[in-house]
């Protein structure tokens, strides 16, 4: 059985708490679930309410769009990725499916304790923050991308 | 009712009263008898008067015809008595003596208990018979009538009435002529004495009642502020959370303290005024003593009375007093009672009472109705006194289905809803007529209105019960086969305004299932399910089933299949999509997702000593533990357990969101946890310093061992992670488990529980009855995909039923708020259907759900056949929320120009519907529930 000290050290190789002392990388293990999903096991459902954010600690999720029935895989996260933040910070429906793509092992990081955690570490907010600029700039690219793709 | 309180209560007990007379007269011989007897013992075989000879006889019982000397001129004996000696003498008076105490025993128990009964019969009729005018007072008047006021007065302002009752007659004609022998013994002894004697009484008859007077004002004042008490006190607990959301607590408790002192005032000066008559009441009797020594002593010395005259006055003086201070006593208690009885009465006066015909229980059924409602010329009030409506000219049928739309505009929804409390008589109009089947409504009696009209708004009050209790009181009109027509009790003429007739038992059939049309218990349950499925409540209470317990031996049926459900659960589990989520409790296997205790245990407590935190002090469990070599390794577990707590939370803040969002522990438990573990350190006796840690009410404090111990019992690894149980010790806690669950067998009634594939667990839910083991805390949304399989389940073996009865054994709380609002508004909205009344009125109902549950439950309502009876076509008058529903409506009435007039169900629905898109998606909904709405 996994202990939270072992789950202190996955938590440590994850460049998003890398900033956090291990006695406070503690209480975040400590309120994080850990889930696991074999492959083709849904982490959430596009349209849910989220209620939590998670962190992928090994496997490879996909991330899938539902539109009239057609899903399409519009991306793939793998280790240390933070996904499902969105719902927890706008209070909005989860905007797309995350599947698990092979075995996945997750942490789950209820809503209130993870907006918790920001106001008590600010480093930590400074690399989530980071980490959504670098997915805004990406999906910027893509869209000018695909846009470039359609004009010609 | 009779304002006097003597009249009144004569006029109730006469005979009883007369009775209780008797009774105490024929045991006065036998009280003398007590007082004389010692004297005769003393007297005669003690200092031997009549014995001084030797061998000396006396006769015992000698019984001589009293008078006989006067009137036949010679003595007459009826019975010449016993000729006993002075020792046997001294053992017949003895035993005499004791007979005579006993049976003067036997008669004040007699008399003290008939007195007990008769003033608690009486006070029972009392409070029935105001009970009987809160139920017959018009609705109107409750708007000023605080409940905890009303129960103030009936339970406790007549309370000392039941006391005073056996005394009020009784006690003054005893005192009374005890007082008036005294006197005539006195005007016996000496006339001059006897007229000082009764001129300082009357002087006393004279002053105290007036000195009383103000006393009885400020007993009234007393009354009326203690009453204001409790309805403050009431009100103060209604609105506690106001109290707390703005901060009032302090205003609150100036309130209350005003009152107090008030109150504490008023008694004072009671007090002052209470002694200072008893002080001039003693006063005076004084006096009259000191003039008898004074004025007798005067005379004696000065020769004009002699000596022995004037002991014989005291003495018969001596006497007097004591019935004299019993009465005024008892004129002091008298009056108290009759200015709170006053009080009571007035308080509960005859006006505007409903004529006890109208709540008459009709000895047939109650007719359908034909006609139904029609308001001419209706003019209606607010409950301001504006006038709302006017010249109202209305008709509804039954079978008619009428809309009032209101476009949300406030003054239209005003008058709409004030239309349907007219309707409903809970207002009655200013002028103009609102008639039933052509009657006017206010003579119609309640058992048609109440049973062929139903009404409903938005109203969410319940009265404390089960959700039964509460969907099926509407039904309890009159006991079934209660034949014979049966007025609600009226006081008959002479009886001072009580009730006596005794309303039939609340314990009998009261739901008459002929008349709903159902043949039997079954088809009422399923009506019941039909109705709660019609108000999407079904599902929601089929939740609370989940969440309640049943006794097998009350339903064995619903228990072996529900063990059956267990097995389907448990062999299917992957066809349900929770393969791996449940860990079952197995004999053989340490449940990593239960708590150390649980696995010891195996099994659910049936008494306080076996559940999870008292097992730290169960003796019997420690001694398995000891056996096992566990207890010193659970002690250092728990160690471990507490340093870990320290180490994650010890740091935080104590208002951190933490402790609310993850910790198990709250920052006081980790303040203690610290305590506990320095003294630990500091290798202090433990068993000297309680952790003084509670872990439950009335469970004494543990010692810091024992609260190791508690820490390790309720600690699961799965779900805190912290490492500190190992595999060699799970395979000891399995060993001591087999030893738990032998022990525990051979005791004599167990004590616990134990899990077992093919038994039903009476002590747990039926979810962990269908679970039997454990949610694993690393499934995502574990909890939820087990509860959906679970219902899943349960829906196709057809237990649905049976869980709903369970559900509707949920306890709703004070005024039914462990429901929520909406639940309780779909339960008023189930309520009105369950009567298959022949006209609804919904009065902006279901307020609370959101629009689309909202549009869809109204849409099921409206849609036939209704519950599956092809003949039952209520007619329905509605005041939408929604006025897009106006198209599935016969007629739609609109407010205009002070009063309502018809319009076109369509255009308005068409109106509405362009603002709005929730109708086609909230049709398909079906029957299920709005569970989103909670």
């Amino acid at each position: 059985m996994r202990t939270l000290n072992d789950e202190v050290e996955v938590l440590r190789r994850i460049p998003l708490f890398a900033s956090i002392e291990p006695s406070k990388l503690k209480l975040v293990a400590y309120a994080a679930d850990r889930v696991e999903l074999n492959d083709g096991e849904v982490l959430f459902r596009q349209g849910d309410a989220g209620d939590s954010a998670f962190i992928l600690v090994s496997g490879v999720a996909d991330i899938v769009s539902e539109t009239e029935g057609a899903q399409v895989v519009v991306a793939q996260l793998r280790d240390h990725a933070l996904v499902g933040e969105m719902s927890v910070f706008c209070d909005v429906p989860r905007s797309a499916t995350v599947r698990a793509n092979g075995k996945l092992i997750a942490l789950k990081i209820g809503k209130d304790y993870f907006l918790e955690l920001i106001k008590e570490f600010p480093e930590l907010a400074g690399r989530i923050i980071r980490e959504l600029a670098f997915r805004l700039a990406k999906t910027t690219a893509d869209l000018a991308a695909s846009e470039r793709a359609v004009r010609k | 009712m009779e304002r006097n309180l003597l009249k009144f209560i004569w006029q109730n007990s006469r005979l009883k009263q007369v009775w209780l007379l008797i009774v105490i007269v024929a045991s006065m011989p036998l009280y003398f008898l007590t007082l004389e007897l010692p004297k005769q013992i003393v007297n005669g075989p003690i200092q031997g008067e009549g014995f001084s000879a030797a061998g000396a006889e006396q006769p015992f019982l000698r019984l001589p015809l009293p008078f006989a000397e006067q009137v036949f001129g010679r003595e007459i004996v009826l019975f010449e008595g016993f000729s006993l000696d002075r020792l046997a003498m001294l053992f017949a008076l003895g035993l005499l003596f004791l007979a005579a105490v006993v049976a003067n025993g036997a008669f004040k128990l007699y008399v003290n208990t008939y007195k007990g009964k008769l003033g608690e019969t009486l006070l029972r009729q009392l409070r029935y018979t105001l009970l009987d005018r809160v139920l017959r007072y018009r609705v109107v008047r409750f708007r000023n009538l605080k409940g905890a006021e009303a129960a103030s007065v009936i339970k406790d302002e007549v309370e000392p009435l039941g006391e005073f009752v056996g005394d009020a007659f009784s006690l003054p004609l005893f005192l009374g002529g005890q007082a008036i022998t005294g006197l005539l013994f006195l005007f016996l002894q000496n006339f001059y004495f006897g007229i000082l004697t009764i001129a300082i009484v009357g002087f006393q008859v004279w002053i105290i009642p007036r000195l009383r007077r103000k006393l009885i004002q400020l007993g009234r004042q007393r009354q009326l502020q203690a009453r204001r008490l409790s309805g403050q006190v009431a009100e103060t607990v209604e609105m506690a959370p106001d109290i707390h959301v703005n901060d009032i607590s302090n205003y609150t408790r100036a309130r209350h303290y005003g009152l107090l002192s008030t109150i504490l005032d008023i008694r004072f000066e009671l007090y002052q005024r209470k002694f200072a008559v008893k002080y001039i009441n003693n006063l005076l009797m004084q006096f009259l003593s000191f003039l008898f020594y004074v004025l007798g002593g005067y005379f004696v010395i000065t020769g004009r009375l002699d000596i022995g005259q004037l002991v014989a006055v005291i003495a018969a003086y001596k006497d007097l007093p004591g019935p004299i201070k019993g009465l005024i006593d008892y004129d002091q208690i008298r009056l108290i009672n009759e200015a709170r009885y006053e009080q009571t009465i007035d308080s509960f006066r005859d006006d505007g009472l409903l004529p006890a015909a109208i709540q008459q229980m009709p000895g047939e059924a109650v007719p359908r109705l034909r006609e139904g409602f029609r308001a001419e010329r209706a003019r209606l009030e607010d409950e301001t006194g504006r006038v709302v409506l006017e010249n109202l000219h209305a008709a509804i049928a039954p079978g008619e289905r009428v809309a009032i739309a209101t476009g949300g505009n406030d003054a239209a929804r005003i008058a709409a809803g004030v239309l349907c409390t007219a309707l409903a008589r809970l207002t009655t109009p200013v002028s103009g007529t609102i008639t039933l089947d052509g009657k006017p409504l206010d003579d119609l009696p309640e058992s048609l209105t109440g049973r062929r009209v139903a009404y409903v708004d938005a109203g969410t009050f319940f009265p404390a019960g089960t959700i039964r209790d509460n969907l099926t009181m509407v039904l309890k009109n009159q006991p079934v086969g209660f034949a014979e027509k049966t007025t609600p009790p009226t006081p008959p003429k002479g009886s001072g305004g009580l009730l006596h007739d005794a309303p039939p038992d609340e314990t009998l059939d009261w739901i008459d299932l002929a008349a709903l049309g159902l043949a039997d218990k079954r088809a009422f349950d399923r009506h019941v399910a039909a109705v709660l499925d019609l108000a999407g409540l079904s599902r929601q209470i089929q939740d609370l089933g989940l969440r309640g317990t049943v006794d097998p031996e009350h339903n064995p049926a619903f228990c072996d299949k529900i063990v059956e459900v267990r097995r389907e659960f448990r062999d299917n589990a992957a066809g349900f999509g929770v393969a791996g989520i449940v860990e079952p409790f197995d004999p053989k296997r340490y449940n990593a997702q239960a708590a150390i205790g649980e696995n010891l245990l195996f099994g659910t407590a049936r008494v306080p000593g076996w559940e999870l935190d008292a097992l730290a002090t169960n003796p019997v469990l420690l001694a398995i533990l000891d056996r096992h070599g566990l207890r010193e390794r659970f002690l250092e577990m728990g160690r471990r357990i507490a340093e870990a707590r320290i180490e994650l939370f010890g740091d935080l803040a104590p208002d951190s969101k933490i402790f609310e969002t993850v910790a198990d522990v709250s920052y006081e438990e980790v303040a203690r946890l610290k305590e506990m573990m320095a003294r630990l350190r500091m290798g202090r006796q433990a068993k000297q310093q309680p952790a003084q840690r509670r872990p439950k009410a009335g469970a004494k404090a543990l010692s810091d061992r024992e609260e190791l111990l508690r820490i390790t019992f309720n600690y699961c690894e799965a779900r805190s992670r912290f490492g500190v149980l190992d595999a060699e010790t799970e395979s000891d806690i399995l060993a001591a488990r087999a030893d738990v669950r032998e022990t525990v067998s051979e005791m004599e009634a167990a004590p616990v529980f134990f899990h077992d594939p093919d038994l039903y667990n009476p002590t747990a839910t039926v979810l962990d009855n269908i679970l039997l083991g454990r949610v694993s805390s690393s499934a995502v949304d574990g909890r939820e995909k087990v509860l959906a399989a679970v219902q899943e389940l349960i829906a196709r073996t057809g237990l649905s039923d049976g869980l709903l009865d369970v559900g509707l054994d949920f306890e709703m709380g004070n005024g039914g708020r462990r429901l929520s609002e909406t639940q309780r508004q779909k339960l008023h909205l189930a309520r009105a259907l369950i009567k298959k009344p022949d006209i609804i009125i919904f009065n902006e109902v279901l307020g609370a759900l959101d629009v689309a549950s909202r549009q869809a439950t109204m849409r099921r309502v409206l849609a036939l056949p209704l519950l599956g009876d092809e003949d039952w076509k209520p007619g329905i008058l509605a005041v939408l929320l929604d006025d897009e529903l106006a198209g599935l409506f016969d007629r739609v009435l609109v407010y205009g120009n002070g009063t309502l007039v018809e319009d076109e169900p369509d255009e308005i629905a068409a109106r509405a519907g362009d603002g709005g898109d929730g109708e086609a998606t909230a049709d398909e909904k079906g029957a299920e529930d709005d569970a989103h709405a909670e």
